[in-house]
């Protein structure tokens, strides 16, 4: 049985969400998607308490109005193009930074951290000169760092590169023993290395399940507004007409297979 | 309104610069996230002059009454209606009926016109993008420039963008430049392409045809849409004579047609 980490139970927000209820587990990477102006930056703005919302959110079983607000920031953080701030001036002393106040701070696991996230090359480059999906991970891996239980990420995927894209949803994937992470996104592609992806509207949830089980239903996300990848699309069209059995993602793999 | 150059030589090519009315422009640079500056570009390559009117807000630019581009619209702590109104005082666009064009202008790009009471700040991503394209249409302009025009729309929204963009340029004689780093979108949704590299133009064309040439594009580091490159790639593999098509529907039965 899975023990639901946070959970929202009927709230109203505005005109933005109506009657509406999730759950989210620990030890999970959600993706969410659905139209625009569905609630998923709203969503994730309440659970994080940026807005605030008194009732029926809880959080590990005890409502988010019973938490110490600073108690509740350790816990929970959110990070979208916005929440972008940094203290130091260059890579190495932000990352430097964290480890100090982790207290696990020295030169040897500085320079080792630096290599593990990719950060190492441009240790002292300023981060003013930084490009803003450079700094998008760099907030994230300080995030990662930071030993948050909850980390909601909002929109990133409109501002970061495939490559970069990747290299955040491989972290998350590596690092969400005893963490719940939430990632709304609007490419459907980077639902597949999560371990479910919900389809929401302003009621509630659409779809929800194994990602390429959600991506079955084709007719459904086009209808709320949902594109499918084009490899996924021209595979489960041609599955549809019986050219091929099943869903190929791999061009060359697709073209040996209708042309055998 | 036409900006127009002509015989500029780049490497061994005559490049002949013309944006003409009632097309859909797409602007891209190289994938290495080169910034477009499509006003350096303009600068550069025409006989316009283009001296930047940075008003209240550097958001917006309005060239010589011709032109906008409207850049990212914050979340702003102004109410919709007001932030309109205040840029129709402020650039004296001599609009009589105020509010039925601020209502007018929002219901055009798909935001509910109730929504002008609201805080910017409340507004989805969405809609502030779309609010983008409603500030440009008070202007009126000749050229509309819009950078990552379909920048966090869903689907719906971008069909909805494109029907109004195809209205622009076939009933108003408009021409709309948009700048995107997505070649999936340019090769959708415009009908003519201008491809950039280290500020220099270096292929225009229609769309369709110049996304053909993919040893061209794969060369010069742009990227290639997803369904040129499954059409290139099954046509050299197998040797077979795909068509190179826009829509996904269409290249499924040009698959069903060489099955």
């Amino acid at each position: 049985m899975i023990n639901n980490y946070i959970e929202l139970n009927k709230i109203n927000y505005k005109d933005i969400l109506n009657n509406f209820s999730i759950s989210f587990a620990k030890n999970k990477f959600y993706t969410l998607t659905g139209a625009n102006s569905c609630g998923k930056s709203t969503l994730l703005r309440l659970i994080s308490n940026e807005i605030e919302l008194i009732d029926d959110i809880n959080l590990n079983d005890k409502l988010l109005s019973d938490y110490d607000k600073i108690d509740y920031k350790k816990k929970v953080t959110l990070l979208d193009e916005r929440n972008i701030d940094f203290i130091e001036e260059t890579i190495s002393n932000e990352i430097k930074l964290i480890l100090l106040k982790n207290n696990n701070y020295s030169k040897e696991y500085l320079k080792s951290t630096l290599l593990k996230y990719n950060l190492y090359d441009n240790r002292n480059k300023k981060i003013n000169n930084l490009s803003l999906e450079e700094k998008i991970y760099l907030m994230f891996i300080k995030k990662i760092l930071s030993n948050y239980e909850v980390i909601l990420i909002d929109d990133i995927d409109n501002y970061c590169s495939e490559t970069i894209m990747n290299r955040i949803i491989n972290l998350i994937n590596l690092n969400k023993n005893n963490k719940l992470f939430i990632m709304t996104i609007k490419n459907i592609n980077y639902s597949l290395e999560s371990d479910k992806l919900i389809v929401i509207n302003k009621k509630g949830i659409v779809l929800e399940g194994n990602p390429k089980d959600v991506l079955n239903k084709d007719n459904i996300l086009n209808k709320n507004g949902i594109e499918l990848p084009f490899m996924y699309d021209l595979s489960i069209k041609l599955r549809d007409y019986n050219l091929i059995d099943e869903i190929i993602l791999d061009t060359d793999r697709m073209i040996d297979e209708l042309w055998k | 309104m036409e900006i127009r150059y002509k015989n500029y030589k780049y490497e061994k090519q005559n490049i002949n610069f013309c944006l003409n009315e009632n097309t859909i422009y797409g602007i891209t640079g190289t994938k290495y996230k080169e910034f477009l500056s499509i006003f350096n570009i303009i600068n550069k390559y025409t006989n316009v002059t283009i001296n930047k009117n940075k008003l209240n807000n550097k958001n917006i630019f309005f060239y010589q009454n011709k032109i906008t581009n409207i850049k990212k619209i914050n979340e702003l702590d102004i109410k919709v209606e007001d932030y309109l109104e205040k840029i129709i005082i402020d650039y004296d666009l001599q609009i009589k009926n105020i509010n039925k064009k601020i209502e007018d202008s929002l219901t055009i790009v798909g935001i509910n016109k109730d929504k002008k009471e609201l805080y910017i700040k409340d507004l989805s991503t969405s809609e502030r993008n779309l609010l983008r394209v409603s500030v440009s249409l008070l202007f009126n302009p000749e050229i509309i420039i819009l950078e990552e025009p379909y920048f966090s729309l869903d689907i719906k929204n971008i069909k909805r963008l494109n029907i109004l963009f195809n209205r622009l340029t076939d009933q108003y004689n408009k021409t709309i430049i948009l700048g995107s780093s997505d070649s999936n979108e340019l090769y959708k949704y415009t009908k003519k392409m201008i491809f950039i590299s280290n500020n220099n133009i270096v292929k225009i064309g229609d769309t369709k045809e110049v996304y053909k040439n993919v040893k061209f594009l794969k060369d010069n580091a742009f990227d290639i849409p997803e369904s040129v490159m499954f059409t290139y790639n099954a046509n050299n593999k197998k040797n077979i004579k795909l068509d190179y098509l826009q829509d996904i529907r269409d290249t499924i039965k040009d698959i069903y047609k060489h099955i």
